[in-house]
């Protein structure tokens, strides 16, 4: 098929196809790991995040698209998990942003939107690291922009882009030490290098073989609603959950510097009373989602500001409404409201526990291997009746999603703390302090708590490698300090002091917190505390049955 | 004007010599405890340490014992009391906080009901210090030196009343099991969270309470905090003495302190032990400094 120009549809069909091609790819994306442990699985984040892009066209008319373009940046933004995840929802952001107000483009056009694209991801980024899908994405945009002429085609844009995407590729292994030395390639550049040959693929006429589950293609099938769920005795309790998208109206507002605060504002006002809010402006359209009682008053004061395009209104009281699980509803009745709030990442039930316990709110689930998404961060906030909501991520390859978060949400103010480790969180926890009823020195408490501490993990070697100049091989403990490997050994036994003693300044350290994995024995345990005892007498110690999964050991070092 | 006699109590921790030197009586509370083999043990919480040594006393928590405090009785206040008032003589009572202690709040209700009719010719006047340990001991210290300047008790009352919160206190502990168990300290919700590792800092604050209002992690970090703190609400340190009072903490943690509130530049910097009501609160191993400084304005809620 030979493409002149693209339209809504043949967009909708590419994107489909690129991630079918990474669907059928992604495992082997996922083993492109720097680190000998399983790690944050990028293949299976980007996938994850671009199904989001695709599955937000369902039901969508792919006409116009510009439009289109809206709908899939949506729905990636949302979707997005994991680095490479955010950082793709981020190309496309800026691909989109590029094919606005357009109903067809052609290569010219496309190729400047993929410009547009380049710009978003590297905006994105507080730090762009060369060597990366940035690198694979940018110069792939740069050489097949400088390839097409008004006579080109759309399979001409994207082959030269693949073309070159596949050559830059293969350069990041020297452009990137880390990746040399483990002798892999970049895994974000990698999945997209997938995603771009199933579009070219696809213009090829060649099918793929792989096929989007039904619950990856289409959002959850509108369950048969129950309408006894509200009888003529039932009061309502928990309002109208109010969706709509409003059209603002040059004749009404100065549209360009129209602030969706004005409308939150609203929403909070007493008649309205709204609860989990959730307002989003793009260009002159405002999408909001909020649970009230008076939707009437909701409807009537929006159009001060423009028209509506769709509106929903529906029932709490019913079970017809796939925004809202049971668990959700028992949220709802029962959160307090709360002038600080905090959200936190973790996975194994004692973490959990602990940190429940020292005054999280809400934790999202999810560790290196599983990379929340935005969207779940958003469900996290908005499960919260909060004015203040902190957020730990507790993972490096988690806080991209989180700050994405912290951006799109307005029912609250958010901050994204750093924390790149679960001993990060829990030293900060430990420290917990609200009586100042400062924002800022709350979080810097949190921050001076996160300086403070060193972060332990010892872990097995999923595969032989050599890293950082240590040689490891398969089944060794391996020991990382701060993020970066410091040891690898048989011993494990003696596996905390071993990592202990590559611990700078560890004459100074008063502290240890000894978080245990699920699968450590009583016998290693009492062991390595033994030891720890004896050899760094002064440190106080404590442990903690974290039950945390491929780690044995999270160490707390203060 | 009758002559008057100064009396504190048990938490004010002034040794048997300093309170010999300046002239100072004072009035027993009682600690009671049940041992090993649940033999109940009840005694005064002597500032003589006549009974046991502070160490040994010390050690009792160290080995689990859970040492309850109990106010002066009114037995302690005629037996110490009667006496002088007999004599014809006044007396002013400064008391331990009343954040902590209703002693003093008894000590009134008795002037009142009972010795103003049995003496009537006799004046006792309370004073509520608002604080304990070497902050209640350096009131008394100071109410002997102006006792001794020629001032009169009710001068002396009134400008202890009016100058009482300049008295600071400032406190760490090694370890949270005892003020737990004891519950006697005030702190914002979920300040403690977990036990482990977090060091309070507490102040005796404007209604006397001992409140946790900040906290360090690990023992160096409090201790660095605590003589910083120290230094920035000290008023004049080369004009006093400051008192560091503890319970059996470890050398070099003891060296650690004194060495940054040598530096602070106070004339001099005496080490006492803690006495025994509030260290059977706060546990083995509590320092406490105690100084004159800025007002304390904080009230734990």
């Amino acid at each position: 098929m030979i493409l002149k120009k693209l339209n809504g549809e043949q967009f909708k069909e590419l994107l489909t196809n690129g991630a079918l091609n990474l669907k059928a790819n992604y495992e082997e994306v996922d083993s492109l790991n720097v680190f000998p442990v399983p790690d944050g699985d990028t293949g299976t984040n980007m996938l994850r995040t671009i199904q989001g892009g695709v599955s937000a066209l369902n039901g969508f008319d792919a006409k116009d698209l510009g439009e289109t373009g809206k709908v899939v940046s949506k729905g990636m933004l949302m979707s997005a998990r994991g680095n490479s995840g955010v950082i793709l929802s981020q190309i496309f952001r800026g691909i989109c942003k590029g094919l606005e107000g357009k109903k067809e483009v052609d290569a010219v056009q496309l190729a400047s939107a993929y410009k547009v694209g380049v710009k978003q991801a590297y905006g994105a980024v507080v730090t762009p690291v060369e060597g990366t899908i940035l690198t694979v994405f940018r110069e792939a945009t740069e050489v097949a922009s400088k390839k097409v002429n008004k006579e080109s085609t759309i399979n001409e844009f994207l082959e030269e882009h693949l073309k070159q995407a596949a050559k830059t590729l293969k350069k990041t292994k020297e452009i990137l030490p880390v990746l040399k030395e483990a002798g892999v390639i970049d895994s974000g550049g990698a999945g997209y290098v997938y995603i771009v040959k199933g579009m070219v693929k696809f213009l090829d006429g060649e099918k793929i073989e792989a096929e989007l589950t039904k619950e990856e293609t289409s959002s959850a099938p509108a369950a048969e609603i129950d309408f006894n769920a509200f009888t003529r005795d039932d009061v309502l309790q928990f309002g109208y959950c109010t969706e709509f998208i409003l059209r603002l109206q040059s004749s009404k507002v100065d549209v360009d510097n129209f602030d969706v605060e004005t409308i939150i504002k609203d929403l909070n006002e007493e008649d309205i009373s709204g609860d989990s809010i959730v307002a989003l402006k793009d260009e002159d359209v405002v999408k909001v989602h909020v649970h009230t009682k008076e939707p009437g008053i909701v409807l009537h004061k929006m159009r001060k500001y423009g028209e509506f395009l769709t509106i929903k209104c529906e029932n709490m009281a019913l079970q017809h409404n796939e925004n809202m699980s049971e668990e959700e509803r028992e949220v709802q009745v029962k959160r307090e409201h709360k002038k600080y709030a905090i959200v936190a990442v973790a996975q194994g039930e004692g973490i959990i526990e602990q940190f429940k316990a020292l005054g999280v709110d809400v934790v999202v689930s999810g560790n290196q291997t599983m990379n929340p998404s935005t969207e779940d961060f958003i469900k996290a906030f908005k499960s919260l009746d909060a004015e203040n909501i902190i957020v730990f991520p507790n993972n490096k390859n988690i806080i991209m999603a989180a700050k994405q978060a912290e951006s799109l949400y307005k029912g609250a103010r958010v901050k994204v703390i750093h924390s790149t480790s679960i001993p990060q969180c829990y030293s900060a926890l430990t420290m917990l302090d609200f009586s100042s009823d400062d924002f800022t020195i709350i979080v810097g408490s949190f921050l001076e708590a996160i300086r403070n501490v060193v972060t332990g993990e010892i872990t097995i070697a999923n595969r032989s490698t050599r890293l950082n100049g240590v040689s490891v091989m398969k089944n060794d403990h391996i020991h990382i300090v701060d993020g970066k490997l410091v040891r690898a050994t048989k011993l494990k036994n003696r596996a905390i002091i071993d990592l202990l003693a590559k611990v700078p300044g560890i004459e100074d350290k008063q502290v240890l917190t000894v978080i245990y994995g699920k699968d450590v024995t009583e016998e290693e345990k009492a062991k390595n505390i033994a030891w720890v005892k004896q050899k760094y007498p002064y440190l106080e110690v404590g442990a903690i049955d974290g039950g945390q999964a491929v780690y044995k050991y999270l160490l707390a070092i203060e | 004007m009758n002559k008057f006699v100064i009396f504190t109590d048990s938490t004010s921790d002034l040794t048997t010599k300093q309170r010999k030197d300046a002239g100072i009586e004072y009035v027993r509370m009682l600690v009671n405890w049940t041992d090993k083999e649940k033999k109940f043990h009840e005694t005064y919480a002597c500032l003589d340490w006549s009974e046991m040594t502070p160490t040994q006393y010390y050690n009792l928590m160290r080995d689990g014992a859970v040492i309850m405090t109990s106010q002066v009785t009114e037995q302690e206040f005629d037996l110490k009391f009667v006496p002088h008032l007999e004599k014809g003589e006044d007396i002013l009572y400064l008391a331990c906080s009343s954040g902590l202690s209703a002693s003093g709040a008894l000590a009134a209700r008795l002037a009142k009901e009972k010795y103003s009719k049995e003496f009537p010719k006799c004046k006792i006047r309370v004073v509520d210090t608002l604080i304990s340990v070497m902050g209640e001991g350096l009131i008394a210290l100071d109410a002997a030196k102006m006792k001794e300047e020629g001032k009169s008790l009710d001068e002396i009352a009134d400008e202890i009343e009016k100058t009482r919160l300049t008295y600071n206190q400032t406190a760490t502990v090694e370890d949270l099991t005892t003020l737990a168990k004891h519950g006697r300290v005030k702190a914002a919700k979920a300040f403690f969270g977990n036990l482990f590792g977090v060091k309070p800092i507490l102040i005796s604050d404007a209604k006397g309470n001992n409140f946790a209002v900040e906290k360090a992690k690990g023992r160096r970090n409090a201790l660095i905090r605590v003589a910083e703190i120290v230094k920035e609400r000290v008023i004049a340190p080369e004009k006093q003495i400051c008192y560091v009072c503890e319970a059996d903490a470890k050398p070099e943690d003891l060296e650690l302190l004194v060495g940054q509130l040598k530096a602070v530049g106070f004339k001099e910097v005496v080490t006492q032990k803690l006495g025994p009501i509030i260290s059977a609160s706060c546990g083995p191993a509590t320092i406490g400094v105690y100084y004159k400084g800025k007002e304390e304005t904080r009230i734990g809620e």
